[in-house]
């Protein structure tokens, strides 16, 4: 069986990309690795809390044995077990003494079911900023060409906002906001009129606040305020590729699935300088097989991405496909993570909230925009929340005992806030995935062998992301009763990037402007591996716009023949 | 007056909900035996008069009757590593040994005031921090490390006390949790009827 396009991947971008492609008239089949996931019969958000006959955990000797990385991830519970692969059937590797935590999904829909749901744009100062200082390579784009792919992709998936007028996060087509608490907006008061600049603002989230008539198209309904997104939502309220691009996708009655799918390789043929097959392994059966197409979308995942184009080295192709640059896996970044300060927080006493909003607050980048930088480039974001302390600390008093705890723990806690910054990393290229010399997975597969520290500048950032944390905690009336002091071990951000660069110069990078390999016209990436820099913004709206601006413009290079 | 403790772990256990990523790692769980263990009968008298001092039914029902021994029960058999189960059980047994030597009864068999006196009393001792050596490890901001008198206790007391506030009996009594809250009310006014709304994603 022949197809016009192959989409590597199912998950954020492999499923907006497979959704534009259909919705152009092409063929298209999505390969995904992992297993098939329906949501009306494997989603359990329906569960209560008592329903879990292990309180929603794993056991502790599988998780030590099967999941010592993917259980590092917030999501993971027994509820959300099957969506994670095990790490002991899908290793990688990393040097001793530099740990990255690779989290990932193994089913349809990938980690676009299991995600954080922030939605920010990049902007100007993003898009040229490697420009202005020189470090990693340019952009080949810049803000006006993702704007309206930007609207295109936030009237699909609904984002709840508010728009700001800020130059460092551009406005976009938003569904209402979900509103701040009065503890929220008492912080966004004291922040905004203590540091003329900053601005305290609702996080924006692919939530459908209101949902429109485009989501109830789909089937999807407005947000219920459960706060238990990463088990799914049956309520279709969340973006996902399970209920959003993939039915989208599938409605054209262009679409074909296939699940247990791990590519092995792209097949290249050196004469007409083009891709004209995948190589695929049954993960269930193991068997080999192979699928030809005109066109080939590469929505791997950031490493996924980077192990696929290295595996597919030939003869013509020694370093890899779309390797002239050795770029290829270089650059590999992730949002410094982690860097909380948490307060207890002046908040009113008389007031509560109801419902579990599905967002918290935000606080976009300031340094190097509006105040000075205390001698790093580039800047960093916060995400956070104020809400009132529940029974624990009263519980686990020394000495609490009986019917006092009930007693306390029915009483309204304290107000407690916490914001956690998201710093931009610098594009280096000795942060890097190659394939292990000589381990190989079940499948036959050289397993990713991942190198990759923190440098000077972000270490200098760190720094200034804690000390403006408690100052605007404090500035608020806070105090602060803890505070991380150093990030995240790399990779917890869960938003690794830029493993196969966006660039002008084939030389430097692997993708043009169009997100098409600069050797292989017909080979797109556009998952987390096209970014250039890193920006300090949550980055799946930006990869999902990338993926429909190149799947445009694709279907344009096709029908005119330069495919 | 607020509080002095803070709940460092549930407080950031939200905060990375709403982070989109981390936070609980499983790596200080080391590979036991493998082999399921069940408390023993005499435990589990013990741990049914434990959850029903430190959670007593008022108006409404206690841990007993919520039925918290049974689930811990079957955690301690199908969740709890093999140091877990040892944390667990040395803890119950730590207790007991100081009811007896005390008291000079088990402590299954105090009068339930006696209990409640003995338990206030160890639980105090338990749980009172001990200062970490200056070279040990701390853990993180996310995952710090507990040191207290009575390590094991302390994870003894903090899981019946979970399984409680996740169960039908404590979400309905001292808590109050709706499934599908539907709307999202960001201010409302807080009355005596007022209950701690339970989360167990974000906010």
């Amino acid at each position: 069986m022949s197809f016009d396009a192959i989409v590597i991947g199912s998950g954020m971008s492999g499923g907006f990309a497979a959704k534009e492609l259909c919705e152009r008239g092409l063929k298209v089949l999505v390969l995904e690795r992992g297993k098939k996931i329906d949501p009306a019969t494997d989603y359990t958000d329906h569960l209560m809390p008592w329903e879990f006959p292990l309180n929603n955990r794993v056991p502790e000797e599988e998780v030590a044995r099967d999941y010592p990385v993917q259980s590092q991830c917030y999501a993971f519970s027994q509820a959300t077990k099957q969506y994670w692969p095990k790490d002991s059937e899908q290793p990688y590797s990393t040097p001793d003494g530099k740990p990255f935590s690779w989290i990932r999904g193994d089913h349809l829909g990938g980690r676009s079911v299991m995600w954080g749901r922030q939605s920010y744009r990049l902007s100007e100062i993003d898009l040229s900023a490697n420009a202005r200082d020189g470090h990693g390579v340019d952009w080949p784009i810049r803000y006006a060409d993702l704007a309206p792919w930007y609207d295109h992709v936030e009237t699909f998936i609904g984002v709840a906002g508010s728009n700001e007028g800020l130059e460092q996060l551009p406005d976009g087509k938003f569904l209402p906001a979900f509103e701040l608490n009065d503890a929220e907006k008492q912080f966004k008061a004291a922040v905004e009129g203590t540091f003329p600049g900053r601005k305290v603002i609702s996080g924006r989230t692919a939530n459908l606040s209101v949902a429109q008539p485009q989501h109830e198209e789909l089937g999807r309904t407005s947000c219920q305020n459960r706060s238990i997104c990463e088990r799914g939502c049956r309520f279709g309220a969340m973006h996902s590729s399970l209920t959003a691009s993939l039915p989208a996708a599938e409605r054209t009655g262009n679409l074909t699935i296939v699940t247990d799918a791990i590519v092995h390789s792209l097949v290249h043929d050196p004469k007409t300088g083009r891709i004209t097959a995948v190589k695929v392994i049954d993960a269930k059966t193991n068997e080999g097989r192979t699928y030809a197409a005109k066109i080939f979308f590469l929505n791997a995942s950031t490493i996924g991405t980077a192990q696929i184009l290295l595996n597919s080295a030939s003869e013509a192709n020694p370093r890899g496909l779309a390797n002239g640059s050795d770029q290829v896996g270089r650059n590999l970044m992730d949002h410094l993570y982690g860097l909380a300060t948490v307060a207890m927080f002046p908040g009113p006493q008389d007031s509560y909230y109801k419902g579990r909003r599905p967002t918290g607050l935000y606080i976009p980048r300031f340094r190097n925009v509006t105040e000075e930088a205390d001698g790093y480039v580039r800047g960093y974001g916060y995400q956070g929340g104020i809400s009132r302390a529940g029974w624990k600390q009263g519980a686990m008093t020394p000495g609490a005992v009986g019917a006092d705890i009930r007693q306390k723990a029915s009483q309204l806690g304290p107000w407690m806030g916490f914001i956690a910054g998201f710093g931009e990393v610098l594009p280096n290229p000795d942060n890097r995935v190659t394939l292990h010399a000589t381990r190989k997975d079940k499948w036959g597969i050289p397993i990713p062998h991942i190198e990759y520290a923190i440098g000077k500048n972000e270490q200098t950032m760190i720094k200034q992301i804690l000390a403006d944390g408690k100052a605007m905690l404090e500035a608020a009336g806070g105090k602060v009763v803890a505070q991380a002091d150093a990030a995240a071990t790399p990779g917890l951000g869960i938003h690794e990037m830029g493993t196969a660069r966006m660039g002008r110069d084939p030389k430097t990078s692997v993708l043009n402007g169009f997100n098409q390999a600069h050797e292989v016209p017909n080979l797109f990436v556009t998952d987390g591996a096209a970014m250039t820099s890193s920006g300090c913004q949550n980055p799946s709206l930006t990869y999902m716009a990338l993926s429909a601006r190149a799947a445009h413009h694709a279907v344009e290079f096709l029908k005119s023949g330069k495919l | 007056m607020m509080a002095p403790m803070i709940d460092r772990r549930g407080l950031m256990q939200r905060a990375m909900l709403l982070l989109g990523a981390t936070a609980l790692a499983g790596c200080d769980l080391l590979p036991g035996s493998g082999a399921p263990a069940a408390l023993a009968a005499d435990r589990l008298k013990l741990l049914d008069a434990y959850a029903d001092t430190l959670l007593p039914a008022t108006d409404t029902p206690g841990a007993l009757q919520a039925g918290v021994p049974r689930v811990l029960a079957q955690m301690y058999a199908d969740w709890a590593s093999a140091e877990t189960r040892e944390a667990l059980s040395g803890a119950l047994d730590r207790l007991d040994a100081a009811a007896r030597r005390q008291t000079g009864k088990a402590f299954a068999e105090l009068a339930a005031a006696d209990r409640l006196a003995f338990l206030a009393a160890h639980d105090k001792a338990a749980l009172a921090p001990v200062p970490l050596a200056p070279d040990a490890p701390k853990g993180s901001l996310f995952e710090p490390v507990i040191s207290v008198a009575d390590v094991g206790y302390h994870k003894l007391k903090e899981l019946v006390l979970v399984l409680f506030y996740a169960s039908e009996a404590g979400l309905t009594s001292d808590l109050s949790y709706e499934h599908v809250p539907g709307k999202w009310q960001p201010s409302i006014k807080v009355t005596p009827e007022t209950r701690p709304a339970a989360a167990f994603g974000i906010f």
